[in-house]
């Protein structure tokens, strides 16, 4: 305040020394004039929420291709980078208006007017200068638009005729395209409904730049890039795409085409009536992943996008492996519910026999990229090469990579090749580029197809599939894929699903497919997130060790009033349904470990009673005997087809929260969390504080940092949630 | 680190650098956005575009060619001059308006209902400056810009800039009652 007053008395003095003279009043009237002083303060939250935006962009935009190695690709790298951020950019900008209400034409021309066309042969290079141009009369700006649209540096004359500050990007003109639909559609909202001739010429060049861009898409990608002349017009489709979902998304207020199946939570069940609880493992992580990437990007996900047992699921937590010849160990934690002090909170821990690289059986993976247009973001196709090529490089002697591709139509790339052969590996997933539609099942088919002619007994067979979801074409509704997949599971293929991209992201297909396909499903969002799932964490997402893993407890009503498993509404199974051995259930991978969390109501009473009319339970004996329940566990061998069973009697004891392990106050942070995120009917006093003290006490050595990170994340999406309350 | 070393080190990928150059420079930016729309929604959507182009254009940043400050205010005066440009179209067809003090009348702007009198007060002294006193005076007293920066943004010399904002500040102190003067100087962006 008072630096502030002298500053100020300075500059006063330097403009009128003969003020020295009052400086008393002068000094009273500006400390009057601070209090009242009218802030520029940005709003905190504000600030914040934009940082993590620009740190996801950041990410997406740079960390995939930093990793480029190979010189010659480097200047084919630069533009598809840039036409992507550019096309990013367009899609911000129409955000942008959406959410203002304010036409952004002037911001889509300038964006429109920046992208000088790298090809100038190309048709459509006039396109994006000529359409601006053509507006003079109601659009003074627009002037400078009409400068010649292949000049290197496109003057602008409002900087008193300097050349421009930056240098253009090098960008396919086809990307104008549509910023010249959305802008001719912004004319037309802004200008009181009525179209008029100018909105009609707008549109008209506007969709002719589009059908010149889709005209020069060749239908598949993966012909190399034209010598000159012709457009890159993977990126020009890319766009044409984005300017559909743009003017697709003007009349869906949350401008999200994001898919996620509802799903209800499940309920408190009274022992006496239910003593059985039937559910199939879950070891996918992608809600975690995909909620991260909301977080980060400056949004709360939506409540169906939060699975708690993919978020508790995501972490991997310290439990005791099996001993002798079972696949799989188990053990169990009992303490008070940390949001409900009546409650008790119950943790189930699996963990798989860790396997470690070398003796994981030969391998048969096939890849399959989606290559269409919408695939063309540096989050998606330059996120899914890095990510295979990690993969690629851990691969031995005797395992066998090929490579599918499907967009416009689906072909094989790579033709089974060993693992020693990686030049030929990398190369080929180098060289993957984007265009075309999708024709995801034509995909499918054929990358299963390719498994089978390479099938090794007795090895780990699988296809790799790797898409934002967003099929298109061919055979592509759910129940059809569905229905192929689970036909192709009993060739013994496995199926890994993961995930890339925003935006468009259909997760509740891709959960389907994951889980009829006997496979898991992951979301990466990173580098970081592919390192984690594919090269740390690679045995537990490559190699399964036990499939239809199914869990079924019968709980002690002497002990249980009623019981409530946290999440896993998508894996319920019926009670009849544990011993039969032709009901699919969840895979589990080497290393692998499970958790699930039971919120408890303790029993009240020594003699409970079901309130039936026509039949009554009797107590056993054994419920006199002091134990909580008894857990049953079913599993196959990976190429097996009958069921083995471990079933073990657990008693009750109640341990004190703070005497508990850290996986269980963490797993119980990660449960309580998702509660808050799900506005779950069940959260009863959870909260922010809570989640952050039970995480921060239990974050253990954390050497790879993902218990920090969720820390980070919860903090994010507190302020956010205060925010919008 | 100085601004210019963090965008080096965000070309080639370091992610901490680029989010310190955002916390360098987002209030400024904010502010300078602030006080020339006088609307914190259109502030912070274009504060949003400003580094969004940042982003975009950061590998056509050279630091040889001029500091980081004026690069990023040559983005920021852009993402504005577009913004008016747009919500100006109906209303003239000559002059250049580049920000809130060249409309006619704020009527139709969004502003901020607590500052509005203010504004509405300072305006007609700061708009009478004319469009380049008032560019280079905003840049100096409120962005608090070295005058290096300042040229490279307005495209004038130092000296130019140096002459034009006193001339620029004198003839305000003349015209302005004291206190509105120094109320005007003391609308200064936070410190960064």
């Amino acid at each position: 305040m008072r630096a502030n007053e002298n500053r100020i008395l300075r500059e006063l003095y330097r403009i009128d020394p003969a003020l020295r003279a009052q400086e008393d009043v002068l000094r009273h009237a500006i400390r009057k004039l601070l209090e009242a002083k009218p802030e520029a303060r940005m709003d905190p939250g504000f600030e914040e929420g934009l940082k993590q935006r620009l740190i996801a962009e950041f990410s997406a935009s740079r960390i995939p291709l930093q990793a480029k190695p190979v010189p010659r690709f480097s200047r084919l790298g630069l533009i598809i980078a840039s036409g992507a951020a550019a096309a990013a950019c367009l899609a911000f900008v129409a955000f942008i208006a959406l959410r203002t209400g304010e036409p952004s034409l002037p911001a889509m021309r300038e964006l429109a007017r920046s992208l000088p066309p790298s090809a100038p042969a190309s048709a459509p290079a006039s396109a994006p200068a000529s359409a601006p141009a053509s507006a003079p009369a109601s659009a003074p700006a627009s002037a400078p638009a009409s400068a010649p649209a292949s000049a290197p540096a496109v003057a602008r004359p409002e900087l008193g005729g300097r050349p421009a500050v930056f240098p253009p990007s090098p960008v396919s003109a086809g990307a104008g395209a549509p910023a010249l639909i959305a802008a001719a559609d912004e004319k037309r909202k802004s200008s009181d409904g009525s179209a008029g001739p100018l909105y009609d010429r707008l549109r008209a060049d506007a969709d002719q730049a589009m059908t010149e861009a889709e005209e020069q898409s060749p239908a598949r990608s993966l012909a190399p890039p034209p010598a000159s002349g012709a457009a890159p017009s993977p990126l020009a489709q890319a766009a044409a795409k984005q300017a559909k979902e743009l003017l697709a998304s003007r009349n869906n207020p949350n401008f999200n085409t994001e898919e996620y199946g509802h799903s209800v939570e499940n309920s408190f069940s009274e022992t006496v009536k239910e003593p059985l609880s039937t559910f199939s493992i879950d070891v996918d992580t992608a809600s975690y992943a995909n909620l991260r990437r909301f977080l980060n990007g400056g949004s709360l996900p939506p409540p169906d996008a939060v699975r708690i047992e993919e978020m508790v699921n995501y972490f991997s937590y310290d439990y005791k492996g099996p001993e002798g010849s079972d696949p799989l160990a188990f053990d169990t934690e009992l303490a008070k519910c940390p949001w409900d002090a009546e409650h008790l909170l119950l943790r189930i821990g699996l963990q798989a026999r860790r396997i470690a690289e070398k003796d994981i059986p030969p391998t048969n993976l096939v890849f399959l990229v989606d290559v269409s247009g919408s695939m063309e973001e540096p989050n998606k196709l330059p996120l899914v090469k890095e990510s295979l090529k990690l993969l690629a490089r851990r691969m031995r002697q005797q395992d066998r990579i090929s490579l599918v591709v499907y967009a416009g139509s689906a072909g094989l790339v790579l033709a089974p090749t060993p693992g020693s052969r990686k030049q030929e590996i990398l190369a080929a997933i180098d060289a993957l580029e984007s265009g075309g539609s999708t024709a995801g099942g034509e995909g499918i088919l054929l990358a299963y197809q390719t498994a089978k002619a390479a099938f090794i007994a007795g090895g780990n067979n699988r296809v790799v599939l790797a898409t934002d979801g967003d099929f298109n074409v061919g055979a592509s509704s759910d129940g059809e894929l569905v229905r192929m997949i689970e036909q192709k599971r009993k060739d013994g293929i496995f199926l890994t699903v993961l995930g890339f991209g925003m935006g468009n992201y259909k997760d509740s297909k891709m959960q389907k497919l994951a889980d009829s396909g006997n496979g898991n499903y992951a979301y990466i969002d990173s580098l970081g997130e592919a390192e984690k799932v594919l090269a740390r964490q690679m045995a537990g997402t490559l190699f399964t060790i036990a499939k239809d893993v199914k869990i079924q407890i019968e709980f002690n009503p002497l002990a249980v009033a009623e019981y409530r498993l946290i999440g896993y509404e998508k894996r319920m199974l019926a009670a009849r349904d544990f011993a039969d051995d032709s009901k699919d259930a969840g895979e589990l991978g080497a290393g692998a470990s499970v958790t699930a969390l039971y919120e408890l109501v303790p029993a009240a009473t020594a003699s409970p009673r079901g309130d039936l009319k026509y039949q009554q339970s009797t107590i056993t004996k054994a419920a006199g005997e002091g134990e909580l329940m008894t857990i049953k566990f079913r599993y196959k061998k990976p190429d097996g087809d009958t069921s083995s069973l471990i079933e073990r009697p657990v008693a009750k004891e109640v341990r004190d929260l703070g005497k508990t392990s850290d996986s269980y106050r963490f797993a119980a942070a990660v449960a309580e969390w998702g509660l808050i995120l799900r506005d779950s009917a069940f959260k009863a006093k959870a909260n922010y504080s809570q989640v952050e003290e039970l995480a921060a006490g239990a974050r253990g050595p954390d050497s790879e940092g993902y218990r920090g990170e969720f820390l980070r994340l919860v903090r994010i999406a507190q302020s956010m949630s205060a925010e919008s309350r | 680190m100085d601004a210019e070393a963090l965008a080096r080190r965000s070309q080639k990928g370091d992610r901490e650098a680029f989010a310190r150059i955002y916390e360098l420079y987002a209030k400024r930016i904010y502010a300078y956005l602030y006080y020339r729309s006088c609307s914190r929604e259109t502030a912070e959507d274009l504060t949003a575009t400003v580094f969004m182009k940042a982003l975009e254009k950061l590998d056509g940043f050279r630091p040889e060619l001029g500091g980081f400050s004026g690069w990023i205010y040559a983005i920021a005066r852009n993402a504005l001059a577009d913004h008016f440009r747009r919500r100006d179209q109906t209303v003239s067809l000559e002059s250049v308006v580049s920000d809130v003090w060249d409309l006619p009348g704020c009527d139709d702007v969004a502003l901020d209902a607590e500052n509005r009198e203010l504004w509405e007060t300072v305006k007609s002294f700061v708009a009478a400056l004319g469009s380049e006193q008032r560019e280079i005076l905003l840049l100096r007293v409120w962005d608090d810009l070295p005058y290096a920066e300042i040229a490279r943004i307005s495209g004038k010399t130092e000296g130019a800039c140096k002459m034009c904002f006193s001339r620029a500040l004198s003839s305000l102190r003349e015209a302005m009652p004291l206190s509105l003067f120094i109320a005007f100087l003391m609308m200064k962006p936070p410190a960064a």
